[in-house]
């Protein structure tokens, strides 16, 4: 099988397997699954997208949003979305041929030796953070937005949060939780941070109409802080974009 | 020419633009098609500042009203309208005002919808419409939250939301100058009229009326538009061909955003390109009763 792959393991990288139908892919590996089996498309994806290299697979995530049926042709598309330690994450999709997305997860990989953190593909993480926070303050126009706001930025990317505490317009804190909590949290999955973060342009708000965010908290204080959170995407999209130069 | 109009239509004036060929276009003395244009949630008919000129100036009669409450027209004297079934009797209205019968008709956003909402309207057939950003169901919208957003109290920051999402509706070929002028204009908008259309925009639901369609119809879809999924634009265009073969075509814009007639360039040349396509095509026999 040709799969087009990078061989390093960093947030981002991509691959995308050739087309099959789900029965050509599951004989090939000897598969059988019972009719109408929800794990069809999920075993099917598993087996499209090649192993990462010097990592087991320890879990899987899975959604079924619609069902693939054992003869259509789709294609698995998959990008990495956090190397910490040692345990890497990748999204896996599953399409069909007018490109809709039928099925979707989440791997977990734990690599065989410790892997190289890049804090500022590290999303929502205390290190991630710092460098975000040293960059929105030197930004007046993220200063002045908020140059009268007292509160806590939440920021989550899957399971990770992040809380930047902020008095008129300074970032005084910036901690995995404050005492009294956010006053909101913008919540992205993993996925949605790196396309986000790397993605040619800054499509935040075009996502947001999307409904590809949530929020947490007062859902007021996001709708209010809708520049400045553009803003610190902003920041963050220059932080990758300096780390992957 | 532009002529400017105040109309009492159910007792507020209503403002509308008449724009014909100017001095020493050469239209004859033959009747003009009229084309009827409506404009985006929030907006007016200044979007089509630039496409009515142009479009009368190739051989049209080119009205622009403003809905109730936005523009240069006075507010709905019932409150901001919520329902884009009452924007539809306005437009009526405003063409009984006028004498108008049979328009074209062509409309963006919840002007889409409009089009759509006239377009089935068997006791008021249209010569051709032009239904462009719509899906025939519900827009895809938090109506709650929106119901809330009409206590300005619970309104957040609306010029940047709207500044920075129109701008986010902006197609990618559009650059950056143009769009960062589309997205001053519709910073423009009265934010409870704006939430108003909005909540007119996720109820309304013409999916039931497809096979009534009066006239020849063009849906146009942005590839950039995120308020809306092309391809259900398209499945619109295929429901109504199953009843109705060869009423309706379906265009779909590379680079194009919410706002073609804003964002393209010589959008006129377009639309009378499409609007003698439908005339083209005719007014169906039923429609003609």
């Amino acid at each position: 099988m040709s799969i087009s792959s990078t061989a390093t393991l960093a947030v981002g990288d991509r691959v995308t397997s050739p087309s099959r139908t789900v029965t050509e892919v599951l004989s090939e590996a000897g598969l059988a699954v019972p009719a109408g089996s929800a794990l069809a498309g999920a075993l099917a994806a598993e087996r499209l997208v090649p192993a990462l290299p010097g990592a087991t697979l320890a879990g899987v995530d899975w959604t079924t949003h619609e069902a693939v049926s054992p003869d259509e042709t789709v294609v698995a598309e998959g990008v990495v979305t956090r190397v910490s330690g040692r345990t890497v994450r990748r999204h896996i999709r599953l399409l069909d041929t007018t490109g809709r997305v039928r099925e979707s997860g989440t791997q977990s990989w734990f690599a065989d030796t410790e892997l190289q953190t890049v804090p500022e593909l590290d999303f929502c993480t205390p290190a991630w953070g710092a460098l975000l926070a040293e960059s929105l303050t030197e930004d007046p126009e993220f200063t002045a937005s908020l140059s009268s706001w007292d509160g806590t930025i939440g920021l989550r990317s899957g399971e990770v949060e992040l809380h930047l505490r902020v008095y008129k317009g300074r970032i005084v804190d910036v901690t995995r939780r404050t005492p009294h909590g956010a006053t909101f949290t913008f919540v992205a999955s993993d996925h949605a941070w790196v396309e986000l973060v790397l993605s040619e342009e800054n499509d935040f708000m075009r996502r947001a109409i999307r409904g590809e965010f949530s929020s947490t908290g007062d859902g007021y204080e996001y709708l209010r802080l809708t520049k400045p959170l553009h803003t610190i995407i902003g920041h963050a999209r220059a932080l990758a974009r300096k780390a992957c130069s | 020419m532009i002529e400017a109009r105040y109309l009492e239509i159910d007792g507020a004036l209503g403002f509308v633009e008449i724009v014909t060929p100017s001095e020493g276009s050469a239209h004859g003395t033959a009747p003009l098609p009229t084309v009827l244009c409506i404009h985006t949630a929030g907006q007016s008919g200044v979007q089509w500042r630039h496409v009515a000129r142009d479009l009368a100036d190739r051989g049209y009669r080119v009205v622009v009203p403003d809905l109730p409450g936005h523009g240069r027209s006075e507010p709905a004297p019932g409150g901001p309208v919520t329902s884009l079934v009452g924007y539809g009797d306005w437009l009526c209205a405003v063409l009984d005002a006028l004498g108008i019968d049979r328009p074209f008709v062509i409309g963006c956003s919840i002007g889409g919808k409009l089009t759509l909402e006239l377009a089935t309207r068997p006791e008021r057939p249209l010569s051709g419409a032009v239904a462009m950003e719509a899906e025939a169901g519900p827009g895809r919208v938090n109506v709650a939250g929106l119901r809330r957003e009409l206590e300005d109290v619970a309104g957040p920051a609306r010029a940047e939301r709207t500044y920075l999402g129109t701008l986010a509706s902006v197609g990618r070929s559009v650059p950056e100058s143009k769009a960062h002028v589309i997205a001053l204009m519709h910073k423009r908008e009265d934010p409870e009229i704006s939430s108003s259309d909005l909540i007119g925009w996720g109820t309304h639901d013409v999916r039931d009326r497809l096979d009534r369609v009066t006239a020849p119809i063009h849906l146009v879809a942005g590839v950039d538009d995120p308020w809306i999924d092309p391809a259900a634009v398209g499945r619109v265009a295929e429901t109504i061909n199953a009843t109705c073969p060869g009423r309706a075509r379906f265009t779909i814009l590379d680079g194009i955003g919410h706002y073609p007639m804003e964002e393209i360039d010589d959008f006129a040349a377009l639309a009378d390109t499409w609007l003698g396509e439908l005339r083209q095509a005719g007014i169906p026999e039923e429609a003609a009763l």
